[in-house]
């Protein structure tokens, strides 16, 4: 037994969940977790990947990264700012959208919260951060280049999209396109998107009812509202093509419901794990355990129109292609209930336990707000979405794979020395 | 100086708890989940070299034991969550986790599997065929391969650094009577640990998930092994992997010595050094998983070892590990001027940022409480790292950090020099 009675964890003082607008525009989302010791601060931004006329891919990859790298005159920079306090930094950008996140101890909280929103709310890039953000951003293009589910999901992407931001890869393909991207196109893409009242700022873990009194506010240039989802046009195009890449994969796509068609979506992301799940899904079976092939997918919940993405990465990939389309045309018929039941549980935990640290529930808080649904987050207090999910039944998600799941989009991915070709 | 008031101590003992069972919870109203640990005195040292692979048979049994007609790992599942075992040179480790709703369920099915194993022949050869997957693996994992040949070394008063799953040839020679054997002598409740975080619904006790197990304790096997039977402190091994690893222990301080907060600042400082020297530079922080190097300390085994690593997919291994020893080796020499208010700040943090699932919570809690102190790990960590002094760094460095005992996992085709 333990001698000691150690303090229990006090009570939240207060709701758990808060969210309103910041003073001059943008809106925050706060969830409390009175039993952290570490604060996620994420700003997530709608801004379109390639910039705004389509012509400069990888501009907000930069952009973001060469804030977070510029150190203001005599001072620290925000990137290493976070580091600096062994706290975790994170980039990430995808079409339509881009954040920047920090994981810090709870006490470095407050300094963090100033720091960022001072680089981020007044944006002021310097060479040096510009040109360590450029060798960044290049390192990711390299190594992009490697990745079979990358390559996958941008091939599929630039074939189902015709136009918008959707349509061009939010890194670019080789490290010698990002050399293309000027300072001044930096500048004027960051002074643009990375407004205050273009933001989302989603904070979740150890945080006070004072934190958000440390927002830096600025006032901005241009616009002074949040910008509308950028949304991007389906090509009417069937897609079944062959792109060569460093290692073989198979790539299938299907566009679906935006993210306002709640319950569709829901039946959206239940089917991707029923069947992409690495350990537990339909495909893993399917494929031998001596095989090289792994396996990944989602339903991105994008504004309109999401899209379910599954991924087969290895050498034995392509081959799977027709027990893949087996797999899923197997859903347009109802599950029986007892089958049913226990994967809906299944893929309730997995969503839940994406949520459980306090930088995964900023994460997913941040994600459905800037793609404009903000109570749909699983991890929101509403519990919407668990309510949803908890009323999915056989036929309703077998109705939604019918519509949806009929017409997939394929690319295969090939080492042969092939030229590219879609068919 | 970290501002320790702002740290949120949050494990309690809960008067619940058999008597006999030590018991923590860390209970978090935020939370959608809930996870238990339950560490049981059968681990690696509880076995014989000629039982190379039961712990972890037995344990595997475990998961596999039909529950209410269907296996224990398949039944979790269905009900919304997910069980696993650990197997580790001093203690065989369970976790289950689920959502909240579906806690008190999950939380009956372990309990039943745990009190009722089905050491039947069938059971049995269905964990050996996945055991014999598992060994598989990490045979194409250079870090395991690496620590697996370290730990054979290293533990010298038992066969805790045997492989964790055996090999294939002892696993094949197990009979339902040998696992039986096993469970029956190390699967005690006595020396139980549980921790449990999350959203733990009330009614619901998680230390009641090993009260099937019959009282009593287990012990150790103990074996006199000799040092290696050479002066050099490197092994070698080719496995099928596709570059060079240098992986290198050291023997540390455990929790309760006062070198304790010395060599985490030590173990953070050459994480961080070894990535400066070698690894990819980028603005972000790389997730564990994408990074070609590391430090880690083990402070929860008997006794405490650090490892470090690095991939020589990066380049050459060896000059990437010679940096981070000079660096080491300085420090072990002259003494830091000022405080060290920096490098505590950022162990504190990556201590704190690499310990925030329910299972990494509720593991570090079941620790600190097995060794009798309190469950307030968290405190207790920054508390070590707060006390140390530059001359504490200095001497820890020059006591445990000259050594090491190096392991060099080669592709098949390349020769050593």
């Amino acid at each position: 037994m333990i001698a000691a009675i150690v303090l229990a964890a006090a009570a939240a003082a207060g709701p758990l969940q808060s969210s309103g607008t910041l003073p001059l525009g943008g809106q925050y989302i706060v969830h409390k977790d009175p039993s952290a010791a570490t604060t996620a601060i994420d700003l997530w931004y709608r801004v379109p990947s390639s910039g705004y006329a389509a012509a400069t891919p990888g501009v907000a990859r930069v952009a973001i990264a060469a804030l977070a790298a510029s150190a203001p005159q005599n001072g620290t920079s925000f990137a290493d700012l976070v580091k600096r306090d062994g706290g975790t930094l994170s980039i990430n950008v995808y079409p339509d959208i881009a954040m920047i996140g920090a994981s810090v101890p709870s006490w470095e909280a407050p300094a963090v919260l100033r720091a960022m929103t001072t680089a981020f709310f007044s944006p002021a890039i310097t060479d040096a951060g510009f040109h360590a953000a450029l060798r960044d951003t290049a390192i990711a293009a390299a190594e992009q280049q490697y990745s079979a589910d990358a390559t996958l999901q941008n091939a599929l992407f630039a074939r189902i999209f015709s136009g918008g931001p959707a349509h061009y890869a939010a890194v670019p393909a080789t490290a010698a396109d990002v050399t293309k991207i000027t300072l001044d196109a930096v500048r004027s893409f960051a002074a643009r998107g990375f407004r205050q009242q273009n933001a989302v700022l989603s904070i979740a873990g150890s945080a006070d009812d004072k934190l958000l009194a440390g927002v830096r506010t600025s006032a901005g240039s241009q616009g002074n509202s949040q910008d509308a989802p950028l949304d991007s046009t389906l090509s009417n195009t069937p897609v079944d093509a062959i792109v060569n890449g460093p290692v073989a994969g198979l790539g299938i796509a299907f566009p679906g419901p935006p993210i306002a068609d709640e319950k569709a979506a829901t039946a959206m992301d239940f089917l991707a794990d029923y069947l992409f799940d690495p350990q537990y899904g339909a495909i893993n079976a399917i494929v031998s355990k001596k095989s090289d092939v792994s396996i990944g997918g989602q339903f991105i919940t994008l504004h309109d129109p999401g899209v379910l993405v599954g991924t087969l990465s290895g050498s034995g990939a392509p081959a799977l292609r027709p027990k893949v389309l087996e797999a899923v045309a197997a859903l347009t018929k109802p599950m029986d209930a007892k089958s049913f039941e226990a994967a809906r549980n299944a893929f309730l935990y997995r969503i839940l336990s994406e949520s459980q640290t306090p930088a995964g529930r900023a994460d997913n808080a941040g994600w459905y707000a800037v793609e404009g649904n903000a109570q749909y987050a699983p991890g929101d207090e509403s519990k919407r979405y668990v309510e949803i999910a908890r009323s999915l039944d056989p036929s309703y998600v077998a109705s939604i794979a019918a519509k949806y799941l009929q017409h997939p989009a394929i690319v295969q991915l090939l080492t042969a020395p092939k030229s590219g070709s879609a068919t | 100086m970290k501002k320790l008031a702002a740290l949120t101590a949050c494990v309690m003992l809960l008067a619940a708890a058999p008597a006999d069972v030590t018991y923590v919870q860390q209970p978090d109203a935020s939370a959608d989940l809930a996870g238990v640990q339950v560490l049981l005195q059968a681990g690696l040292d509880r076995q014989t070299s000629r039982q190379n692979g039961l712990a972890s048979l037995v344990a595997e049994t475990i998961l596999r034991t039909p529950v209410q007609g269907t296996p224990l790992e398949d039944a979790v599942k269905a009900a919304g969550g997910s069980v696993s075992f650990s197997s580790e040179p001093r203690r065989m480790r369970f976790y289950v986790e689920s959502s909240s709703q579906a806690f008190p369920a999950v939380l009956q099915l372990l309990h039943d599997a745990l009190a009722h194993p089905d050491f039947t022949p069938a059971t049995l050869a269905d964990a050996r065929t996945h055991l014999n997957d598992l060994i598989a693996r990490d045979q194409t994992s250079a870090l395991r391969v690496g620590i697996d040949m370290l730990n054979r070394a290293f533990y010298q008063n038992s066969d805790a650094g045997l492989p964790r799953y055996g090999l294939s040839e002892t696993l094949a020679g197990f009979a339902s009577t040998d696992a039986r054997a096993f469970y029956n002598e190390h699967y005690r409740r006595g020396d139980a640990v549980v921790s449990a975080a999350g959203a733990i619904p009330a009614g619901t006790p998680p230390a009641s998930v090993v009260d099937g197990l019959p009282a009593g304790t287990s012990a150790a096997v103990a074996i006199k092994q000799g040092p290696l039977p050479s002066t050099s402190r490197q092994i070698i091994a080719r496995r099928d992997v596709p570059v060079p690893w240098l992986v290198a222990q050291y023997r540390a301080p455990d929790m309760s010595s006062r070198d304790f907060g010395a060599m985490l600042i030590l173990t953070e400082f050459m994480q961080r050094t070894l990535s400066e020297v070698s690894d990819v530079p980028g603005i972000a922080t790389r997730p564990a998983a994408q990074r070609g190097v590391g430090a880690f300390y083990n402070f929860d085994s008997s006794p405490a070892n650090v490892i470090l690593y690095v991939d020589g997919g990066l380049g050459d291994p060896s000059r990437a590990f010679s940096t981070a020893l000079g660096v080491v080796g300085v420090l072990g020499q002259a003494r830091l001027g000022g405080d060290l208010a920096e490098l505590k700040n950022f162990a504190i943090g990556r201590l704190l940022e690499d310990s925030q699932t329910l299972e990494d919570r509720s593991f570090l809690a079941a620790v600190y409480a097995s060794h009798h102190l309190t469950g307030d790990y968290r405190t207790e960590l920054v508390k070590a790292i707060n006390a140390t002094k530059p001359a504490d760094l200095q001497r820890v460095a020059s006591r445990y950090l000259s050594t090491p005992t190096i392991a060099l996992v080669l592709p098949r085709s390349q020769q050593t020099q």
